[in-house]
């Protein structure tokens, strides 16, 4: 960010004239995110509560499946929602009526909104399941369950709700991934636009300058839930039967399955209806066997660094009392516009004598600088369950450096892990920042999926993004499974 | 009047009640003691429709309200309960509290009601007070001082007098016991220390290992 904006001056803002066309962009970006944040945060609402039904056998598997959507890269919902259009379109005109369109900021928003899900629903869930369970009795005692829900569980639940919906509108306007492929040009793809016209760091961040504040007030917005939620202790509370709004169970169960169909169902089913055939899948993989390579190192390597990286801060957010501000300060490169981190580690890089400028580690420090701070968060939850009583008692026969390395940290492994495989999940996703610092004879996948996304669908495409969401999908599952084993033997041990 | 007909519950595979019976005639006053873990609480969630027995049912006022396969919703058992914890909602006020029950009534009938009820129990200066700023004492007033308020027909309190000073007991006590003679609630307490209530109660019993006694 510092390499960035000393580079920001007077003059740079003036040449740029912020003209009547960005000032049209601007205000239609934010529109846009906001709408994105707050609809997606009302969808989210309704399937947390979706999922808060879902307590036994099949619901909890569908629980887990939903939010292990959230490992799907964006442009598996691209591909499927650019099927489910073109197959609409075909049955509207068949009976003579006017399609629906296939691009714009209407169909980015829904599609942004849905491949963003399960982050929202997520965090909805969570600010329901904190409520504690004597709070929502007590109230049923006097009033409707829809009444309960609407005066206690939902006020109480805010912060995460809110959360939730912030974040959205947060990677809504720092990605431009999605509204890119449905031609809806957007401030983020702005920034990118003005340093490949300009090449001048200065003016690329003068467009950028906007977009992160209002990314950063977002992130403000976010963070007083995202903190309740990350440092919850142990076990959200005993649960009991949900006071749920209107409607029957079934129409809940309903609404499970239809989060489930548009999250995972719709994406990987459309996916394997466009390769056609298991030849096509292993064509494309060999044909992309170069990109496959870079990628899958670009990841792993990122995955490795990023959990070490945030270790030191997630101690400092989990141990100490740090405030809002300290939150702020470690999670705010979450806010920067993806290609200004390119931009920026560009700028920093090519000055230095010693420099990995030019190398296939530009992508990889461009994926820790963006997905570190994330692996915060995981690494603070992951610690805050710990059991301290087995901490203190190491602190009882040995030095702070014999408690850390030999306990400490053996415990915060399974945090780690699933740190790590987040990492690499969003780094298989990255575009933004990617298509910056890639060295000249480098593509990652990503890279060739959206350079093919902009001449259409093809089978190719489609084995090429399957091939990354089944990754993404087990990937995912493994961070997953293993931050659930580890709670279950945590709380075995008194956690 | 409450009856408690051959009522047990399981918690996984440990029997917190066993075949247990009670019955409490209407407008009185009945104490439930016994050690910690005898399965007090779980009976008065019973017969507040916060569980489902696993075998006998619970009868309110002579209608059947609970049974293995069938429940009627706390909110239709006309019941007033204060909870171990308190569970006052952190978001509301005293009064916010203490009016929630009377959603349904008018503004100006709640707001009487609160302020006779914060009056009764010396909390008319906290009104405006949020439960984080209230001491385990004030929390507890205001727990019962909520379970009053939509006049319960039955009324559950679960250690009505735990963190009051010894000063204060009486005088909670006195006032549950008045209001709830002047409403015609049949009340069920539970106590660790029965001789606190000893001159109010009109029944008592003693629940050990999920067996009931009357003394």
């Amino acid at each position: 960010m510092v390499a960035v904006f000393r580079q920001l001056s007077p003059q740079a803002s003036l040449s740029l004239g912020y003209g009547a066309r960005r000032m049209t962009l601007l205000a239609r970006s934010f529109g846009w995110a906001l709408l994105v944040g707050f609809l997606g945060m009302v969808l989210g609402v309704v399937g947390a509560l979706a999922l808060w039904r879902c307590r036994n056998g099949w619901g909890v598997a569908a629980r887990w499946l939903l939010l292990a959507g959230a490992a799907l890269p964006p442009y598996a919902h691209i591909l499927a929602w650019w099927s489910v259009f073109r197959f609409l379109n075909r049955g509207l005109s068949s009976v003579g009526l006017m399609g629906l369109p296939q691009r714009g900021g209407l169909v980015s928003l829904w599609v942004q909104m849905v491949a963003q899900l399960p982050l929202v629903a997520g965090l909805a869930l969570v600010g329901f399941l904190s409520v504690e369970t004597s709070l929502i009795e007590a109230g049923c005692i006097y009033q409707t369950r829809a009444r309960v829900f609407r005066r206690i569980v939902l006020p109480l639940a805010r912060p995460m709700v809110v959360a939730g919906g912030a974040l959205l509108f947060v990677l809504a306007l720092v990605d431009y991934g999605i509204p890119s492929a449905f031609q809806f040009p957007t401030a983020a793809l702005e920034v990118f636009v003005e340093f490949g016209a300009s090449a001048s760091v200065g003016k690329a961040a003068a467009v950028a300058l906007p977009v992160l504040l209002a990314a950063a007030m977002g992130l403000a917005m976010a963070l007083s839930g995202l903190r309740k939620a990350v440092l919850m202790p142990g076990q959200p509370t005993r649960l009991v039967s949900p006071p749920l709004g209107p409607g029957t169970s079934r129409v809940w169960v309903l609404a499970t399955l239809g989060l489930l169909f548009l999250q995972v169902v719709l994406p990987v089913g459309s996916l394997l209806l466009s390769v056609k055939s298991w030849q096509n899948l292993l064509d494309a993989l060999v044909g992309a066997m170069s990109e496959f390579r870079t990628s899958l190192w670009t990841a792993s390597v990122a995955a490795l660094l990023s959990p070490l990286i945030a270790l030191a801060p997630a101690h400092i957010l989990a141990t100490k009392r740090a405030g809002l501000g300290v939150w702020f300060l470690l999670l705010v490169p979450v806010a920067m516009p993806a290609a200004l981190v390119g931009i920026g580690l560009t700028s920093l890089w090519s000055s230095l004598a010693v420099t990995p400028y030019g190398t296939r580690w530009m992508p990889v420090l461009a994926a820790i600088a963006r997905f570190s701070p994330i692996a915060i968060p995981v690494l603070v939850a992951q610690r805050r369950r710990m059991a301290e009583p087995l901490i203190e008692a190491a602190r009882v026969f040995a030095r702070p450096w014999d408690v850390w390395w030999r306990v400490e940290l053996p415990m915060t492994l399974p945090g780690l892990v699933s740190a790590a495989c987040l990492v690499f999940v969003l780094t298989l996703g990255e575009l933004g920042a990617t298509l910056i610092v890639v060295p000249p004879g480098y593509a990652t996948l990503t890279m060739r999926i959206y350079t093919y996304l902009h001449y259409g669908a093809s089978e190719g495409v489609a084995a090429l993004s399957l091939a990354l969401s089944l990754i993404c999908l087990l990937v995912g599952a493994l961070g997953f499974v293993t931050w659930r084993l580890w709670s279950r033997a945590a709380m075995r041990v008194g956690a | 009047m409450i009856r408690v007909a051959q009522v047990s519950k399981w918690y996984g595979k440990r029997r917190v009640l066993q075949t247990v019976s009670l019955e409490l005639p209407i407008s009185q006053i009945g104490l439930l003691y016994g050690p910690s873990g005898s399965g007090k609480t779980t009976l008065l969630r019973l017969i507040a429709g916060l569980d489902r027995p696993d075998e006998g049912e619970i009868l309110l006022g002579g209608a059947v309200c609970s049974t293995p396969v069938s429940i009627v919703p706390p909110l239709r058992r006309h019941i007033g309960m204060v909870f171990q914890e308190s569970a006052l909602w952190p978001h509301m006020t005293v009064a916010g509290n203490v009016s929630f029950g009377l959603l349904n009534a008018s503004r100006r009938h709640r707001r009487e009601r609160v302020k006779t009820l914060l009056e009764c129990f010396d909390l008319l200066p906290l009104a405006q007070r949020y439960p984080s700023q209230l001491s385990g004492g004030q929390a507890r007033r205001v727990a019962i001082a909520r379970a009053l308020a939509p006049d319960p027909a039955f009324l559950l309190l679960d250690e009505p007098l735990a963190h009051l000073d010894k000063a204060l007991r009486g005088h909670v006590i006195e006032m549950v016991v008045e209001w709830a003679r002047a409403i015609g609630s049949t009340v069920l307490m539970i106590s660790h220390d029965p001789q606190e209530v000893e001159g109010v109660v009109n029944h008592c019993w003693r629940l050990c290992d999920g067996h009931i006694t009357e003394v």
